[in-house]
């Protein structure tokens, strides 16, 4: 990345939205993100995500929101929403919205032929971004006979041709086969790996670890926001706002009920194998797993911590007066 | 499930050969100037015309006989309807119980067969005419053709959104299926459909306001063009002359004496 003059992509201060059914969908939103960054947007449902997304190109304003979302330090006017796609691209979740076009070709080729791109460069961006999502050669396909795993991918394509310093995406991996959400993942770890400041709404927090550096937690306002690691160790607010953590991280929590050493959970099945490898190594080959006679209590701790009608049964049984789980 | 009029486009033969827009233009005129005809044995050599084109484009005959039942259906009441409907029937030749044969009602018989002949050929004519490329490429002609922008974003959207529609529909008929919904001929039926339907347009009245959403966060600030380029060669312009020449020796040969007006209509 070029040091930059303004390192500030997104900033958002104080967005406010109303349905015009008269339902609060944003209510004092305010977060920014540096150039680079890569972000988990994550919320329950109707969380208003999907609203905070098109905002960010002012497809979605009103006199709330007037001069409350800044990209790349310039306020966003809603008049000139066809000139944002230089500075942010937005993949919708659903790809039949964003492919529209007759043939796959024309979808990529649409960005670029609007923001006036030459006609030789936008044939060469559409061979381009084809290939990067895996797409090599599918140009005079036509959309609607793609798989769901192809559309996303396409539909990732038809925002990268337009070469954006800001891509926004709205589940990514939502609907997909394991395969194709693997090849998703890669193409957006490339995306990061390259630079590219990266906004992602998403339900799958098994992926987050490999993608963001950072989660920002909506439920209409901002929740919760910070390093991967700090928002998944904030386990009430995530089930308050019904979310989870990832598997791992659940796994190595019951490990440790079983006695296994282990201070900072990984959140990645790569975090676990180097915790696994470092944890033998300080052990001179092993590791050494127990069970004693509170072990069952512990387990059950750890496993109820992360579970939705555990935790609500647990929450009564505090209020309710002396509990008989913590036995220790 | 909405029938697919390009599923022949990837055969090769002249016609798929032609330049798409040389080919809209050409038939589209042979397809006016048969409507135009008022004599029943020019609209034969019309209708002749037709088949020989779809022919030569290999498109099966089946496949448009299939698609033509629907138009037949249509226009076959106009047997009946024009031959016993006429109040001025001229010399009489027969009474058969109650149906009187005249001149004048055999007459009628030949308008009636012109007209449904008239429909069966443009029909036809359609099937050589788009049926020979693919629809995307047939919507890229029209563009090429410079027909105004909105309309070729019409036919484009409709073409691409039609079969969305048309999933959104099955799946919606599979869920009344699924819980017992039955067609029948009642009240019941009728609410019911036309509550799915009116869901239907809801639905696509929001995703129409998603793909724009779409639209305008890719920079669409109302026009839409594509990178396709179209290259005419000699072979496009002789085949064009060749039809738009027949398609007026018709209008020249409905002028002459030779071949006048059937029935005296």
């Amino acid at each position: 990345m070029t040091a930059a003059v303004t390192a500030t992509a997104i900033r958002v201060s104080d967005l406010n939205y109303t349905y015009p059914d008269g339902t609060v969908a944003l209510e004092h939103v305010s977060f920014e993100i540096e150039k680079g960054e890569s972000v988990a947007l994550v919320g329950p449902n109707g969380a208003g995500k999907s609203t905070l997304l098109l905002h960010l190109n002012g497809i979605l304003h009103s006199k709330k929101s007037r001069g409350a979302v800044e990209i790349l330090g310039e306020t966003v006017d809603p008049k000139k929403v066809h000139e944002m796609p230089k500075k942010i691209g937005i993949v919708f979740q659903d790809p039949d919205d964003m492919l529209f076009m007759p043939l796959l070709c024309d979808d990529v080729a649409f960005g670029p032929i609007n923001l006036g791109v030459e006609k030789v460069d936008v044939k060469q961006r559409v061979k381009d971004s084809l290939e990067r999502v895996g797409l090599a050669g599918y140009e005079n396909r036509v959309s609607h006979h793609l798989s769901g795993g192809e559309k996303k991918r396409a539909a990732i394509a038809t925002v990268l041709s337009m070469e954006p310093e800001i891509i926004a995406m709205d589940e990514p991996t939502a609907n997909l086969d394991p395969k194709s959400r693997a090849e998703l993942i890669e193409i957006l770890r490339t995306l990061k790996s390259e630079g590219k400041t990266l906004i992602i709404i998403t339900h799958d927090v098994n992926a987050i670890p490999e993608l963001a550096d950072r989660v920002i937690v909506l439920h209409k306002t901002v929740v919760a926001d910070g390093t991967t690691r700090e928002v998944f160790s904030d386990t009430e607010t995530l089930l308050a706002a019904g979310l989870e953590v990832p598997t791992i991280m659940q796994f190595f929590e019951v490990l440790q009920a079983f006695g296994y050493p282990c201070n900072v959970l990984p959140l990645s099945i790569e975090g676990a194998v180097s915790n696994l490898t470092q944890t033998i190594e300080n052990g001179d080959g092993h590791i050494h797993l127990h069970i004693h006679e509170h072990t069952h209590i512990e387990v059950d701790l750890a496993r109820s911590k992360y579970q939705h009608h555990h935790h609500a049964a647990r929450m009564q049984d505090i209020h309710s007066g002396p509990g008989t789980g913590a036995a220790h | 499930m909405i029938s697919e009029i390009d599923r022949y486009a990837s055969l090769a033969s002249p016609i798929h050969r032609w330049d798409p827009r040389f080919r809209l233009v050409s038939i589209f005129t042979l397809i006016f100037s048969v409507v135009l005809l008022y004599n029943l044995q020019l609209v034969v050599i019309g209708m002749i015309s037709a088949i020989i084109l779809v022919c030569i484009s290999k498109i099966p005959f089946s496949f448009v006989l299939s698609r033509m039942k629907l138009v037949f259906i249509f226009v076959l009441p106009f047997f009946i309807i024009i031959p016993f409907t006429l109040t001025d029937t001229g010399l009489e030749i027969a009474h058969l119980g109650m149906v009187t044969v005249s001149y004048r009602g055999i007459e009628s018989v030949e308008f009636a067969a012109m007209i449904v002949l008239k429909a069966l050929t443009a029909v036809m004519l359609i099937f050589p005419m788009i049926g020979t490329s693919r629809m995307d490429i047939t919507i890229k002609a029209l563009e090429g053709l410079h027909l105004p922008n909105k309309l070729v974003q019409m036919f484009a959207f409709t073409y691409r959104y039609i079969f969305v529609l048309d999933d959104e529909f099955m799946r919606t008929d599979r869920a009344l299926t699924s819980r017992g919904f039955k067609k029948r001929g009642d009240l019941y039926t009728l609410t019911t459909m036309s509550k799915a339907i009116a869901m239907l347009f809801v639905k696509s009245y929001e995703r129409a306001d998603r793909v724009f959403y779409a639209m305008r966060s890719k920079g669409y600030a109302g026009t839409v063009a594509t990178l396709h380029e179209f290259h005419a060669g000699r072979q496009d312009w002789v085949n064009a002359a060749f039809v738009v020449g027949f398609a007026l020796l018709l209008q020249v040969a409905a002028t002459s004496d030779t071949f006048s007006a059937t029935g005296g209509f």
